[in-house]
């Protein structure tokens, strides 16, 4: 079958116009993938073509890229799904990440990142007999976290990070639940207090869901940023706005049976934390302007009864 | 998708040779050390199983950085004179980029590949492998006298990449048809169609291949030293 490859060059030696789209049309199997199909350039068409891959079977994480502007690994992704009948596809590097030559991005904040949550266990005592041992049970209860291949599409697509690059990221948090929770790791509270971190760390996450649909391998990196935060919230590890935030909705939920945001906006910043208030002088007063501040009164819902009940309810089950 | 046909074939897996070490990880140079798929510690014999290749990273990996880095202290901390050797891959590199031959590299590596796949595939014969050996030979030449690049840049050249890789893919082709060509039974994944058996008696060995500077090869069959495991056939 026929397929045209419009394909983001870039080559960091041309002086100028180094940015730009080159088609390449070509005859391919029917069942091959995107990656087949961009060999097939590099081999045979135009041997400046830069990309990245190894294995091809979706287990080294090395083709990330960009195809119809969604993350995915290329080796993973059939040419026929994505054009059945002969549509253009545009392959572009993954995103959030500076681009080196073509389709090949600098990985290097990635694994800097990896580094910074300690990604090895660390017992504090020695094993009784010769290594530890760690049960079936407490090994499949990690499979989903440990699947994670490190091809970075979930960094490529995380809407923090597009605005802020100092956020950790969903790969390294989805990581560290891999050593918070092994029962053989001795420094659950130590990682959880560095991940509280307000600058950059896993209260950062706007849950926008991005990471997990890109992941190929169902790592969902977003639900391991929830249960982390659950976690450091459990362990009494509460110092951060995240947790005042949450607490702050639980609470005028359960009074209010809705949401107060004028209160959750001041107890998130903290009301003693006048620095964190006055930031959010300016937003009130635009709020003010336009009609949409919320009023200092909340509003109870009508079924407010019911939403206590199904609280104390659940408090109960806790 | 699940209606319609899947293409399958056998592909390489794993690399069952490999430089030669011992326990520690040393080659046969002084300071130069192997671990990894790269290396033959020779724990796996002639057919590697499931997860057994973890010996080769958690155990012989971790023995032979400790090695290295012994080694590494006990000798002197001398200068060594690395501008002739800096020179001579330079050369070796822009030879590469200036070569004007008409064929792509990955032209003269798939007819290499598609010869070793079918001379010395999943079964093999004297004739099959004869016929690999004489592809090799003219794989050689051609890489030698007539391939070209396209891409003449310094940044993430692969162009340039594949075509080193595929100097050194001849070198290991090379010392499989040997190797291959050399053992005259049937063993683990080395399965011969015209001598079918295994032969404890004759080939209890392993096989070495050397290239000399001149690019002669050498081959030598020392036998295998068997202590507390027997070598038992793969029933399973």
């Amino acid at each position: 079958m026929e397929v045209t490859l419009n394909v983001k060059r870039f080559d960091p030696e041309k002086p100028k116009n180094n940015t730009w789209i080159q088609e390449y049309v070509m005859d391919i199997h029917q069942s091959s993938t995107v990656l087949d199909a961009l060999i097939h350039v590099r081999e045979e068409m135009d041997g400046t073509l830069a990309l990245r891959c190894a294995c091809r079977a979706s287990i080294c994480g090395s083709c990330g890229m960009k195809v119809n502007g969604e993350a995915k690994l290329v080796c993973k992704t059939r040419v026929e799904e994505l054009s059945p009948n002969g549509e253009k596809l545009l392959i572009e590097p993954m995103g959030n990440q500076p681009v080196i030559k073509d389709l090949i991005v600098d990985l290097s904040a990635f694994f800097a990142k990896m580094e910074q949550i300690s990604p090895f266990l660390q017992p504090n005592k020695e094993p009784e007999s010769g290594e530890f041992i760690a049960s079936n049970d407490s090994m499949e209860k990690l499979l989903t976290e440990m699947n994670c291949i490190m091809c970075g599409l979930c960094v490529s697509e995380c809407t923090v990070l597009e605005v802020d690059n100092t956020f950790i990221g969903p790969a390294a948090l989805a990581k560290a639940s891999r050593f918070v929770y092994d029962p053989r790791d001795d420094k659950t509270s130590e990682r959880l207090n560095c991940l509280n971190d307000e600058a950059g760390g896993m209260w950062d996450c706007t849950r926008c869901m991005q990471c997990v649909e890109v992941c190929p391998k169902g790592v969902s990196p977003m639900d391991r940023i929830m249960d982390l935060r659950e976690t450091a919230i459990e362990i009494g590890a509460k110092k951060t706005h995240g947790y005042h935030h949450t607490n702050s909705f639980e609470k005028s939920v359960t009074a209010n049976g809705r949401l107060d945001e004028s209160r959750l906006a001041l107890e998130s910043a903290g009301i003693f934390n006048i620095f964190r208030l006055l930031d959010l002088v300016p937003v009130g007063l635009r709020a003010l302007i336009r009609g949409k501040l919320p009023p200092f009164i909340p509003h109870k819902a009508k079924d407010n009864k019911k939403i206590k009940e199904l609280a104390k309810a659940i408090k109960e089950k806790e | 998708m699940s209606e319609k046909p899947v293409p399958i074939r056998p592909g390489m897996h794993y690399i069952m040779g490999g430089i030669k070490t011992d326990v520690n990880g040393e080659t046969g140079v002084p300071g130069l050390y192997a671990a990894g798929e790269c290396a033959n510690v020779s724990v796996h014999g002639a057919n590697r199983l499931g997860a057994n290749s973890l010996l080769d990273t958690v155990v012989f990996g971790r023995r032979s950085a400790e090695k290295a880095s012994d080694y590494v202290k006990s000798v002197p901390n001398e200068d060594i004179p690395t501008k002739s050797y800096v020179e001579r891959d330079l050369k070796k590199i822009k030879d590469i980029i200036d070569s004007e031959g008409n064929l792509r590299v990955s032209e003269v590596r798939n007819e290499m590949a598609k010869a070793m796949t079918e001379g010395i595939g999943v079964f093999r014969d004297q004739k099959s492998m004869e016929y690999a050996k004489s592809v090799v030979e003219k794989t050689k030449i051609k890489y030698r006298d007539s391939i070209k690049i396209q891409n003449k840049g310094k940044v993430y050249n692969t162009d340039l990449l594949f075509a080193l890789e595929l100097e050194n893919m001849i070198d290991c082709a090379e010392s499989i048809v040997h190797g291959a060509l050399t053992r005259k039974e049937s063993r683990g994944a080395h399965f011969r169609t015209d001598i079918t058996g295994r032969n404890d008696n004759d080939w209890l060995k392993h096989t070495l291949i050397y290239k000399k500077e001149d690019g002669e090869i050498k081959i030598e069959t020392p036998d295998v030293t068997i202590t507390q495991w027997q070598p038992v056939e793969r029933v399973y």
